[in-house]
């Protein structure tokens, strides 16, 4: 493989789709150009910022000339093009596994778990700011289905009935998370890989929204396995790598995780 | 030997068998009656995926001693097994625009295409086939799942998600020129025919053959690529000897 440039990753907190590449670099130990796009100021939908990615989400990566979106498939990317520890399995029935674990995440358990958290965190945080210019500010959105969200999230428009059903998926999706980490230490088996990083990013918040959210989804009783499997995530150096990048708003204390003690 | 199981050819059963003929590996099929569908998956309860796949109960493959379910990494998985001839780009990015298209079609068009092809499959049906199939009380089968089915055994989709599947279909489109006008052709990404190439012609078959009771005015290049697609010899053959069927697919995704 030949020397490649440095790439340049549009990112906001090491948190849901954007931590997938951030972990990943940090993991293979790439070094990349960090710009934060503060999401709960909108930046991800100014002009500058579509120029780079029309899609107005984040995250976005660009290298060689090239503009990658979709957190997931950037990972693979990012694990095919530049040197360092492989993270995807060489064994192709393990590799199907660790694809199939990053769709359940991506588009079962992770959009669940966020529609609780916009509905309850997001919404609130960004709702106090100018009527005229949050309604600018959706209008200005170029997916469909990111206004909606930002529409149901800031006028607090979910339904009951979509916010339970999200819930229980969210339920469901931890229980079978657990299920998987029986016998082995990551989920694809004996062999960290993306699907950790993919389901890290989503899964560290939880036992934290298990009180302020009502949702007890993981937490030492009810999900052991997935506790120790987040200690362990927390316990790799590129969990610091990657905090470095932070501006707080994910309020973890990275060292007390790594440390936890369980009864 | 690989045994394909499947439920009807669906547009993601047959993106299967496509690929393995493409591959020319030779494979069996089985087919499971939809109607005892929660019953045919108690036979792949060993591992956990089967069972709660978000594209739909089948297709699976069954390939020595691993079970593979969710049709675009079973292509993924065959290509990664028997790499000759190659049906991925060799480079990261080709690597990386296979992937986004995939979670694009899987996600948007997928859903559509089946929501759009089970209406009209089950709109009026006779009442026989809607009397009771076990997986509307199999609690075996995710509830999602279920209610999926519910829906589609009622009777034809609301006009909301009927404009929907439109829209995503009019998406679809537009992504197949745009992808054949970046790659300059004759496959969408490029020169190499590829899986996307596949898993994008089983969702555009209906389209372009209008059995969706819907019309679209696909663009020329998208008609001549599809056009190329159907007249590969491997395609062929496959096609020659099964129609399409629509069984509920994924869902339509519930946030952005
Ligand atoms: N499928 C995309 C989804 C990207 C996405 O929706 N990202 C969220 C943040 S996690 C976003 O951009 N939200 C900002 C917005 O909707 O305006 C991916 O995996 O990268």
């Amino acid at each position: 493989m030949k020397m490649t440039e440095k790439p340049v990753l549009y990112h906001w907190e090491p948190n849901a789709n954007s931590g997938k590449p951030m972990l990943a670099l940090a993991e293979k130990g790439v070094e990349f150009t960090s710009v934060y796009i503060d999401m709960l100021e909108f930046d991800q939908h100014k002009p500058e910022y579509l120029a780079i990615n029309p899609m107005g989400t984040i995250p976005a990566m660009t290298h060689e000339g090239h503009l990658l979106n979709e957190s997931t498939a950037i990972m693979e990317y990012v694990d095919a093009r530049f040197e360092g520890p492989s993270l995807r399995p060489s064994d192709p029935a393990e590799r199907w596994k660790m694809r199939w674990w990053m769709k359940y995440c991506d588009q079962y358990y992770a959009p669940c778990a966020s529609m609780v958290a916009w509905d309850l965190f997001t919404g609130p945080r960004v709702r106090d700011k100018d009527p005229e210019e949050l309604k600018a500010r959706i209008d200005a959105i170029p997916l469909e289905e990111r206004r909606i969200a930002w529409r149901k999230a800031i006028y607090g428009l979910f339904s009951e009935e979509e916010l339970a059903e999200s819930r229980r998926r969210v339920m469901e999706a931890s229980a079978l998370f657990e299920a998987n980490l029986e016998g082995h230490d990551w989920i694809v088996g004996n062999t960290f890989s993306l699907a950790d990083i993919n389901a890290f990013n989503l899964v560290y918040i939880l036992p934290h929204m298990a009180e302020t959210m009502k949702l007890p989804s993981v937490d030492p009783v009810r999900t052991p396995r997935t506790m120790e499997w987040l200690r362990r995530m927390y316990q790799r150096p590129s969990i610091k790598t990657i905090w470095a990048l932070s501006r707080g708003s994910m309020g973890i204390d990275i060292d007390a995780e790594a440390n936890r003690e369980f009864a | 030997m690989k045994t394909l199981h499947i439920a009807d050819w669906t547009p993601q059963a047959l993106s299967v068998a496509l690929t393995l003929a493409e591959k020319g590996l030779p494979f069996e099929v089985e087919h499971h009656d939809w109607r005892a569908l929660a019953q045919a998956l108690e036979g792949f309860t060993a591992t956990l995926e089967p069972g709660n796949t978000l594209e739909g109960e089948f297709p699976l493959l069954v390939d020595g001693d691993a079970t593979l379910c969710d049709s675009h990494f079973i292509l993924e998985y065959l290509d990664d097994a028997c790499p000759e001839p190659a049906l991925r780009p060799d480079d990261a990015y080709g690597q990386w625009r296979l992937q986004a298209l995939a979670r694009f079609l899987g996600e948007r068009v997928a859903p559509a295409i089946a929501s759009l092809g089970v209406s009209r499959r089950f709109a009026d049906a006779p009442a026989t086939t809607r009397e009771e199939p076990d997986m509307l009380r199999a609690t075996s089968l995710p509830r999602e799942r279920r209610d999926a089915w519910a829906a589609a055994l009622a009777g034809p989709i609301s006009p909301h998600l009927r404009d929907e599947s439109q829209r995503k279909i009019g998406l679809f489109l537009e992504r197949i020129e745009s992808e054949l006008d970046t790659s300059g052709g004759p496959w969408l990404l490029g020169t190499r025919f590829t899986l996307s190439d596949i898993a994008a012609f089983v969702l555009a078959k209906p389209v372009f053959e209008a059995s969706l009771g819907v019309d679209f005015a696909p663009g020329a290049r998208a008609a001549r690529w599809f056009e190329q697609v159907a007249g590969r010899a491997a395609v062929a053959s496959v096609l020659a000897d099964q129609t399409m069927a629509f069984l509920p697919g994924p869902e339509h995704a519930r946030w952005g």
